[in-house]
């Protein structure tokens, strides 16, 4: 029967099945087999079938390279781990879209996917002028996430295109310019941001827009469309200007807000509906007692993912991670140690299309700039997302990124 | 429902009588069945007797497919023992059969049942088995494996 031959149809079918690990291995069979399996179209076939066969939310977290990973002391299991031994990702803020991530370190520009180990990095130019005034306002690191060079910063997806983009802006000196990974280079902004934001918070990227919070003068969003590179004003959601967190919860734009009224921290989280931009309080929680945790008179917490029984997962600013049952309004912690950088899914889509465009690509983390902070990060990627993508029941499950080089 | 007989005949001359609810889970008959229904004899051309046979079993459990939880596990465990019986060449052929007669269902099984069972094979064994010549040059392949490399490390562990 050595005249049998599967049609490239047929391939795709079975391929659409197989572990990531398998998918990349046989990217070497033949041109065909690799053209099939990098194509876009299979990307995101690929994507909706993950997404009805998965039955857990997937949480991605940084692990040093030495740090040990312990397990979640969540009974239940409802959502997957997977941790990213690198350094630069446990130590740096960054930002994450569709399971990819992206760390600015001091002169560069990294956008990481772990599903694949493509890493692509850009040279991030000269900073803005530095002033001794940020130093000093950014001397709390575990409560502000400051980015190399104090610039403002966004990353996602361009939903009209579908290119990555890397956003920044620094208010002092009336910068703002983007990245599109396609091109390679920094471009200034059509037009200027109309107001000041936060620098020191995260953005979120939610369905080709990235938002930043202003609460200092205002209570104000800003969002820029990835696509027009037009900002427009989001209205707030009806509470008190307060610091907190923007994310993407479940595809939606979500705000975190933890206060501290005179005896017990609480949590209170709206999400925005996207077609008219109202929002609604979708959880109230209450945290614990102030005098309980004297250490934390400063707090922030992060929706990460809700599971299929509607369980929320949360993290706060002193790396830890909770689980809340609205059911029950009962909140417990889940893990005391541990450094939540967002949701996870896997990702198959190339970075860019182009392969021609300027920024250094490498795949498995080879050594970029010896002696720089990026060559830290480096070498090879031990996925076992691999073995459990079909399978539910491993827990915790190990990117392992890096050994040092 | 009628219970009205069809014969299915296979490339090499085999024919098998089934019942037209049987006969019309092959979409591919369904249609003729739409398109002229005084047939009562169907040629297949691109499939042998003793895959059509599997094909026909395999339509003859799920004839009639019951919505309720136990049903559904009791046809699942039987699909997970269908498919055990089959080695990798003759799960390719089914494969075949299931897109040319166009039983989604079986597709849908075989497929994962495929992918299950090569997800640990060399690329070498992959072209042995679907018969595919590799068309890459000495450089060219090296450098596709070195871009994933480490989804070939079987014997790598993360370091505690």
């Amino acid at each position: 029967m050595n005249d049998l031959v599967v049609p490239a149809d047929l391939v795709e079918e079975i391929c659409l099945r197989l572990p990531l690990k398998s998918l990349l291995k046989f990217k070497t069979v033949s041109k065909q087999w690799r053209s099939i399996l990098v194509s876009r179209s299979f990307a995101k076939r690929r994507r909706m079938i993950m997404n009805t066969v998965l039955n857990k939310p997937q949480i991605l977290a940084a692990a040093g390279n030495h740090r040990t990973v312990g397990r979640l002391n969540d009974d239940e299991e409802e959502v997957e781990m997977f941790y990213l031994h690198c350094d630069a990702a446990a130590t740096r803020p960054s930002l994450t879209c569709d399971g990819l991530v992206c760390i600015p370190l001091p002169g560069w520009i990294n956008v990481l996917n772990p599903s694949t180990g493509e890493l692509l990095s850009f040279p991030s130019g000269p900073d803005p002028v530095k002033t001794d005034r940020y130093d000093r306002l950014y001397s709390d690191d575990s409560w502000f996430d400051i980015f190399p060079g104090y610039w403002a910063m966004g990353f996602g997806r361009d939903e009209v295109n579908g290119s990555y983009k890397v956003v920044r802006m620094f208010f002092d000196t009336k910068q703002s310019e983007i990245l599109d990974l396609n091109v390679g280079e920094w471009r200034i902004l059509p037009s200027p941001p109309p107001y000041y934001v936060e620098a020191r918070r995260k953005s979120a990227c939610v369905n080709g827009s990235i938002y930043w919070l202003q609460y200092i003068p205002g209570f104000k969003i800003l969002a820029l469309d990835l696509h027009t590179e037009e900002f427009r004003d989001v209205p707030p959601p009806p509470a008190p200007a307060q610091p907190g967190q923007l994310v993407n919860l479940e595809d939606r734009l979500a705000i975190a807000i933890a206060n501290a009224p005179p005896n017990y921290w609480e949590l209170k989280i709206w999400t925005m509906d996207v077609e008219d931009e109202t929002w609604s309080k979708t959880y109230t929680i209450y945290l614990f007692s102030r005098g309980l945790d004297p250490i934390t008179w400063r707090l922030w917490c992060r929706p990460v993912a809700v599971s299929k029984k509607g369980n929320l997962f949360f993290h706060d600013s002193q790396n830890r991670l909770f689980k809340y049952y609205p059911q029950a309004d009962t909140v417990r912690c889940i893990s005391s140690d541990i450094r939540v950088i967002s949701p996870f899914s896997e990702n198959l889509f190339p970075l860019r299309h182009l392969d021609s465009a300027p920024g250094i690509r490498t795949f498995g983390f080879q050594q970029l700039m010896p002696g720089s902070w990026i060559s830290r990060m480096s070498r090879r990627i031990e996925l076992q997302i691999a073995d459990i993508l079909f399978t539910t029941a491993v827990a915790a499950s190990v990117i392992f990124l890096a050994t040092r080089s | 429902m009628s219970s009205n007989k069809i014969v299915l005949t296979s490339s090499d001359g085999e024919s098998f009588e089934v019942e037209e609810v049987v006969a019309r889970k092959l979409q591919i008959v369904g249609h003729m069945l739409e398109d002229d229904c005084v047939i009562n004899e169907i040629p297949l051309q691109n499939v042998t007797g003793d895959i059509l046979s599997m094909v026909i079993e395999y339509c003859k459990t799920h004839v009639d497919e019951e919505e309720s939880e136990e049903a559904q596990t009791k046809l699942k465990t039987w699909d997970e023992e269908f498919m055990k019986k089959f080695d990798i060449k003759t799960l390719l052929q089914i494969i075949l059969a299931a897109n040319y007669l166009n039983v989604k269902g079986l597709l849908d099984l075989v497929s994962q049942t495929i992918a299950d069972t090569i997800k640990d094979y060399t690329p070498e064994q992959i072209r042995e088995v679907f018969g595919v010549e590799n068309d890459y040059t000495e450089e060219e392949e090296a450098e596709v494996r070195k871009e994933n490399a480490w989804a070939f490390d079987e014997a790598d562990t993360p370091k505690p």
